[in-house]
């Protein structure tokens, strides 16, 4: 008890943990969602090369207007022209309707309109290219229908079948496919992880050696030490997944049960690896840049923003050693996909093992024979 | 003399790093290291063979010929077949498979009667980036899919394939993703995640380096001297250059990404680059002296860089407060001059500007010293 005691006082009175990394949470909780806010990024700006001058192009303009995707800002006699526009940043895609589309169109000719975006920049050009695929379609089945009248089929029926068939596409759990619902769920599994570690290595380096144990008393320090870490998080995960969560209105779908499961084994995995970092660091001013560097590899092999199935075997095999991989992938299925706790034992189980392995590794540390020479901490 | 004292520091300062073991980890292996695991991840480029579930109701020569096209698309393949839609959903909800397609029961008779019938693909929205290509690749597959049958249809009464096609297809589209010709993700979030990662690297090791020289300095009760400082900092520039820049050979030579505009107009920005994140690591230092109040602070902003460079979401639709943040940063601005390079050809002109954003940093020069200055007045 009165090791728990220190350990909790270790936590409290180190002022980086206090100032950084809780301040950090709070910060992070506010800061991070920064970028995301508007969700999705509408109104494009699109610039218009109309080489026809006819009704019907005016009216596939007036169309592209009208979507939420895109918003017509210039129009140019040129294609280099709008490439100039392009350039500058004042727009972001570009529709290009052929001479003579209302006369083709007419006769059943098909005029090819262009479209065309900043491919490099994902998010915009699909948005763009979703946006005005959509008008050209429209404009071309509005073209179909009326041809189906005058050949006297009845509107109901012409209105139905002027394609064979529809693709009814229907996206599932993050429903608008907004980024923030697509960003936050993960990423804050992720900070939770980075500044649970953040604050183990600026703690765990305080002992003075860190070898020539005895068992029992490596197992009581850390025994401690895991104790007092995983409370406080325990603390913290249920702001970010409870207030946060709801704050910015992120999906809640997990049980509470599954969920404090899941947390459970999420931050016994993470704490122990937090001690293990905490005991191998030489001093505690490496603690950031170590944990921040890895922080880009842990989110990019989470599985939620590049599918795990294209890893190369070697990344993929790392990647299982970061708790994050496993937490995320676990807290995702379970909380936004609506998954079982059947579904996600793999992963729960996952992290259970690495608990148990950084926690033997912390014990192997601190008791190993004192052959190396002690490390002192620093006082800075 | 100034001279002496630069070279004499460089000098020290190389071997300092050899000694160090941490810091020869951070300042010469760690940086390809990790670029080259960047790398790897999104060795990919697309998103590719995502497993895809078909419930196939009809179980028609048409309905096998869809799934077939679905099959055939190069972003997913159908891995599972399923008898209804409830086993499939299950295996969307833990991530087994990223798509599921209904086709309906009495699908080919309702095509042939033209009753416009709906093929149904559920996609799992979760993971947005997955989602986007899926939906595009949906969206093909669809119009592939009509067309085909739309023009068998009207081949019977319309014996002319050019008019068959027009009737299926009244307006075509041109679809050009520009600068990005094969939509490769890796070519652009690559150097993104290399700018984050180096960002964070040449901050915390130059204020590494400053507070041993303060440290150092104050022990032994030396003056502050210019030419100390900079002999020190022209060391990781140079280092930290090359790293950058090998990572361009590996990129753009080795691996033969394709680029616009010549990579030797950048050579400049790099050293410039390179530079503000020094002046910038050691401006956060001087303001504490902390050294684990600076290297926290400096992790927790260089952190979640990558989400403020608006290469993932647009910067132009981020709030103002992320937008400030994103300002802040020299990589966000190399990196609007790198892409104006790499991609589009634009011209000296248009790198000048982010070029002279990055020079803006060493305005805080004349503060970091006077800070050194008053901080390490020498003895007495």
């Amino acid at each position: 008890m009165a090791h728990l005691k220190q350990e909790f006082l270790h936590i409290f009175t180190n002022v980086y943990v206090i100032l950084v990394v809780f301040g950090g949470l709070l910060l992070y909780a506010v800061l991070y969602p920064q970028p995301y806010l508007n969700k999705l990024p509408l109104q494009q700006s699109v610039v218009v090369v109309d080489h026809d001058h006819t009704p019907a192009s005016r009216r596939l303009i007036r169309y592209a207007d009208a979507t939420p995707q895109v918003q017509i800002t210039d129009q140019v006699d040129s294609v280099s022209q709008a490439r100039e526009l392009l350039l500058d940043g004042q727009v972001r895609g570009m529709l290009v309707i052929p001479r003579y589309f209302e006369r083709d169109l007419a006769l059943s000719r098909s005029p090819v309109v262009g479209l065309a975006g900043d491919a490099n920049f994902f998010l915009i050009y699909s948005t763009i290219i979703e946006g005005l695929a959509t008008v050209v379609m429209t404009t071309g089945a509005v073209a179909r229908v009326g041809e189906l009248l005058v050949a006297g089929v009845p509107l109901k029926f012409a209105v139905k079948d002027w394609s064979p068939m529809h693709l009814n596409e229907r996206p599932l759990f993050n429903v608008g496919m907004g980024y923030l619902g697509y960003v936050i769920p993960a990423v804050f599994v992720l900070i939770l992880q980075q500044t649970l570690l953040l604050a183990s290595g600026l703690v765990g380096t305080e002992s003075k050696t860190k070898s020539g144990f005895s068992l029992a008393s490596a197992g009581v320090l850390l025994g401690s030490r895991f104790l007092a870490m995983f409370i406080v998080y325990f603390l913290f995960s249920q702001f970010y997944m409870g207030v946060c969560f709801e704050y910015y209105q992120i999906s809640r779908n997990a049980g509470v049960l599954d969920l404090y499961l899941m947390i459970t084994a999420f931050l016994a995995a993470s704490v122990a690896l937090g001690m293990l970092l905490g005991l191998l660091l030489p001093g505690s001013e490496w603690a950031p840049p170590v944990v921040m560097v890895s922080s880009l590899p842990m989110a990019f092999t989470a599985g939620f923003i590049w599918p795990i199935e294209l890893l190369p075997e070697p990344v993929f095999w790392i990647s299982h050693w970061f708790p994050s991989t496993h937490a995320i992938q676990g807290f995702l299925k379970l909380n936004q996909m609506g998954a079982e706790f059947s579904q996600v034992l793999n992963h729960w189980w996952s992290l259970w093992a690495l608990a148990v392995f950084f926690f033997a590794m912390s014990l192997f540390v601190l008791t190993r024979p004192d052959t190396v020479p002690k490390t002192v901490v620093s006082e800075m | 003399m100034q001279t002496g004292r630069f070279s004499q520091a460089l000098k020290s300062e190389i071997s300092a790093v050899r000694e160090d073991r941490w810091m020869f980890a951070f300042v010469y292996w760690l940086p390809p290291l990790l670029s080259l695991f960047l790398l790897l991840i999104l060795v990919a480029g697309q998103p590719t063979n995502l497993p895809i579930g078909v419930v196939d109701l009809d179980n028609s020569g048409l309905s096998r010929k869809a799934t077939r096209y679905f099959d055939a698309s190069p972003t997913m393949n159908v891995t599972r077949h399923y008898s209804s839609i409830t086993e499939g959903k299950a295996d969307i909800s833990d991530a087994t498979i990223y798509a599921l397609v209904v086709i309906p029961s009495n699908f080919s008779r309702d095509v042939l009667r033209g009753g416009g019938p709906a093929i149904t693909a559920f996609y799992n929205a979760q993971y947005l980036l997955i989602a986007k290509a899926m939906r595009a690749a949906l969206i093909q597959i669809e119009a592939t899919l009509a067309i085909e049958i739309d023009v068998g249809r009207t081949l019977v009464f319309k014996p002319v394939m050019q008019a068959a096609i027009a009737t299926a297809l009244p307006v075509r589209t041109q679809i050009s993703p520009l600068y990005n010709l094969n939509m490769n993700y890796a070519v652009f979030l690559v150097p993104a995640l290399l700018m984050a990662l180096f960002q964070l690297l040449v901050i915390c090791m130059t204020i590494m380096s400053l507070a041993k020289m303060v440290k150092t300095y104050e022990t032994s009760h030396r003056k502050y001297q210019f030419g100390q400082l900079a002999g020190r900092f022209f060391f990781y520039t140079c280092v930290f250059s090359v790293h950058v820049l090998f990572s361009f050979f590996v990129l753009y030579g080795l691996l033969g990404w394709p680029v616009q505009g010549s990579l030797s107009g950048l050579l400049p920005l790099v050293f410039v680059f390179v530079i503000a994140c020094q002046v910038l690591g050691a401006f956060i230092h001087v303001a504490t002296f902390n050294l684990e109040l600076s290297l926290s602070a400096a992790s927790a902003f260089c952190g979640p860089a990558f989400a403020f460079f608006g290469v993932t979401f647009p910067a132009s639709d981020m709030s103002h407060v992320a937008q400030i943040i994103r300002n802040l940063m020299p990589a966000s601005h190399y990196l609007d001059a790198f892409y104006n390079h790499v991609s589009y050809d634009a011209g000296i002109y248009y790198s000048l500007k982010p070029g002279l954003i990055i020079l803006a940093f060493a305005a805080l020069t004349p503060l970091v010293i006077y800070r050194l200055k008053t901080r390490l007045r020498g003895a007495g």
